[in-house]
């Protein structure tokens, strides 16, 4: 019986449900580990299901953050106050653009040197106790003054319109540009603590896309393992189970390392997407010069 | 498949009175016969445990762990969990009439009786004819019912015959329905009944009239699904109501192989991990290891009960299913004084359920209790050697 599992093609094309036959749920792979690697005469004789499942929620975990296409992107338009708040399954950003009117993105770098650090409300008279307290616990204010500031303000990096070879606002006193700071698409930067996005005043009203990475576990439709990596899986959790054992040879915990390494590396490749028309499309440009 | 108790006691007694050691008398040889076969019945499972271990060989017929798959085969069993009683005044019919908690609705066919003949094999059951022109005979129990419990009906069938022959077949109908209509609240079943066979239903109890009752009195229906008046007839050995709990084990369980939940919408099987209590609810406390309708896990919270993680409601369409093995029956050699001789009735015996391949280890086990009972040192040494040889054909 194939994968298909009975599904008819007038079935599949008058749904709505399309291109799942790529991934396997993360479900399945737990029972198919429990088959082929669990029992009497296997690598592992004995496992509860449920602890199978929990390495198996790592390994998709783990996979997520490096080995996975990432797939997850949000797109909002910068309100007034210039701040999102960070998805509910987020983990990471992989990169932050605006898309202009053509639907092109422009990608908004980090500003690595500001921040939202907690405000603490001082005495006025700066003697001890120094900061106010309320209940005994210190007073802060949400906002801090660098966080205003930084969104009443525009960079100077984002004043400049990159036009010639000099910096508009150092004209005589400085040569030669930071590439990093070398746009004017904006800038932002992520307060951890309180779970936000704050962006630089110029990308206020335009569409932002955030493309971030999750762990894969947010819900029961995300825990599934595209194909191309399903056999990463199968290393991953036999490896983890077997290296976390007590008295197990040690040659067979090395052995499922190397293949737990070499089936991750595999999947990472076969999920690089390389394809040999678009790859010789690119390098036939290999030539030209490099303009940034 | 059973070993014949008839055939293991002459066997015994043969040889134990051989040479005029002894005579082993009926009652003797009924508590011998349990005490032999349950020390063969445990052994299978430290077995299986040393069997494990070893590689074993890829055949059905001697590969050790399949041989000792087919010995147990016949102590299997799956079964819902129910808390084990009964909803119904009368239940069996061991007193030989219809009480007056069943309800007789045959209209003009014969009225329902108890019957106990060849047919049934002499077991005590309930009898309902298909003889007159009136269709689906049947009788019915009033039950008051917990609106916030889930029920199975089973009915044990001991005889069902329809006398069209093979072109036709025994029709039964079991329904389950509020007092106060026939519409709202109907739970129906209709199936295609054998001799030997059990048969359930499950339902839910509706609060009718919409009043948050606590309780609703229900109708039980048990009959024949039949319109034609042909002599179709059915034989209820055992007909029961209980409430299912998810966690009351059965009362006739040994050991216990594995418990799963049926999610009733998918019809998929989730199999629950067995843990200790503390291993579960550590679990339980960790996102990761949180058990959840797909993997789910139990635990034994008291002899007779078991609590699964997460909890599956008592009303609702999902069930927990525990495949175990059961206990064997007690064997008893039955017979009738005759002549003031003890003959065998197989009538009141109950056989052993062991495999048939047990039958010689049996006669060694008996005889080798026997000697002990009749202190005969050479007998108990000679039984023990065959006992001896044979576990060593069988490990090594």
């Amino acid at each position: 019986m194939g994968l298909l599992d009975g599904t008819t093609g007038s079935a599949y094309y008058n749904g709505s449900d399309f291109g799942n036959y790529q991934f396997t749920s993360l479900d399945d792979v737990i029972t198919q580990f429990m088959v082929a690697y669990v029992g009497e005469d296997k690598i592992i004789p004995k496992m509860n299901r449920i602890d199978v499942a929990f390495f198996a929620q790592r390994a998709l975990q783990e996979l997520s953050f490096d080995t996975f296409k990432c797939t997850k992107a949000y797109e909002v338009e910068v309100p007034a106050t210039l701040k999102m708040p960070l998805p509910q399954d987020y983990v990471n950003y992989v990169k932050l653009s605006w898309s202009d009117n053509s639907g092109i993105q422009h990608v908004i770098y980090p500003a690595i040197n500001t921040s939202n650090p907690s405000n603490l409300a001082q005495t006025t008279d700066g003697a001890s106790p120094y900061y106010t307290f309320t209940n005994n616990e210190l007073v802060l204010t949400t906002e801090s003054d660098t966080s205003t500031n930084y969104a009443a303000n525009t960079p100077v990096e984002n004043q400049d319109d990159y036009d010639d070879d000099d910096y508009d606002h150092l004209i005589g006193q400085r040569y030669g540009l930071d590439p990093q700071y070398s746009q004017n698409n904006g800038s932002f930067y992520i307060d951890d603590i309180r779970g936000f996005i704050h962006f630089s005043s110029n990308i206020s009203g335009k569409t932002v896309i955030l493309k971030y990475i999750s762990d894969s576990l947010g819900t029961d439709a995300e825990m599934q393992v595209h194909k191309l990596a399903e056999e990463a899986m199968y290393k991953n959790i036999a490896y983890a189970i077997v290296s976390t054992r007590a008295n197990m040879p040690q040659n067979i915990v090395m052995r499922l390392r190397r293949e737990a390494f070499a089936a991750k590396r595999q999947a990472k490749l076969r999920l690089s997407n390389i394809k040999l028309e678009e790859i010789t499309q690119v390098l036939r440009g290999k030539s030209k010069h490099i303009k940034h | 498949m059973a070993v014949n108790i008839n055939t293991v006691y002459q066997r015994v007694l043969a040889i134990a009175n051989k040479e005029q050691r002894g005579y082993i008398t009926p009652q003797e040889f009924n508590i011998l016969a349990n005490q032999a076969q349950m020390d063969i019945f445990e052994q299978y499972f430290y077995d299986t445990n040393q069997f494990k271990r070893v590689p074993g060989n890829n055949t059905v017929d001697s590969d050790m762990l399949r041989v000792l798959d087919e010995k147990l085969a016949p102590f299997k069993s799956t079964t819902i969990l129910t808390d084990n009683s009964e909803e119904i005044t009368q239940s069996t019919f061991e007193s030989g009439s219809v009480d007056a908690s069943w309800n007789d609705s045959t209209g003009n066919n014969s009225v329902a009786s108890v019957v106990a003949d060849a047919n049934n094999n002499y077991t005590p059951s309930l009898k309902l004819i298909n003889d007159g022109s009136n269709s689906d005979p049947d009788v019915f129990a009033s039950l008051t019912l917990s609106t916030s419990t889930r029920y199975r009906l089973t009915v044990d069938v001991s005889y069902a015959n329809d006398p069209d022959g093979a072109g036709d077949w025994v029709g039964m109908k079991l329904q389950a329905r509020p007092s106060t209509s026939s519409i709202d609240g109907v739970t129906l079943k209709d199936l295609q009944v054998e001799t030997g066979g059990s048969y359930s239903m499950d339902f839910d109890v509706l609060d009718d009239e919409g009043l948050g009752s606590a309780t609703e009195l229900y109708y039980i229906f048990v009959g024949l699904d039949e319109s034609t008046q042909d002599n179709t007839e059915i034989h209820f050995s055992k007909i029961s109501v209980s409430a299912i709990d998810n966690k009351t084990l059965p009362t006739d369980l040994y050991r216990i192989k594995n418990v799963y939940i049926n999610e009733f919408t998918t019809g998929k099987n989730y199999e629950c991990s067995y843990l200790t209590e503390f291993e579960a609810k550590m679990r339980d406390n960790s996102p990761l290891t949180t058990p959840t309708k797909t993997r789910p896990v139990f635990y034994r919270s008291s002899a007779t009960e078991i609590t699964t993680l997460p909890d599956v409601a008592t009303v609702g369409s999902d069930r927990v299913y525990v495949v175990y093995i059961k206990k064997p029956v007690e064997v008893k050699w039955g017979y009738a004084v005759i002549q003031n001789e003890a003959l065998y009735n197989s009538g009141t015996s109950v056989d052993f359920e062991l495999h048939a391949s047990e039958e010689v280890n049996l006669v060694h086990r008996i005889l080798k209790l026997a000697s002990i009972m009749m202190k005969d040192a050479s007998l108990y040494q000679t039984s023990l050697q065959e006992e001896t040889i044979d576990i060593q054909q069988e490990k090594q």
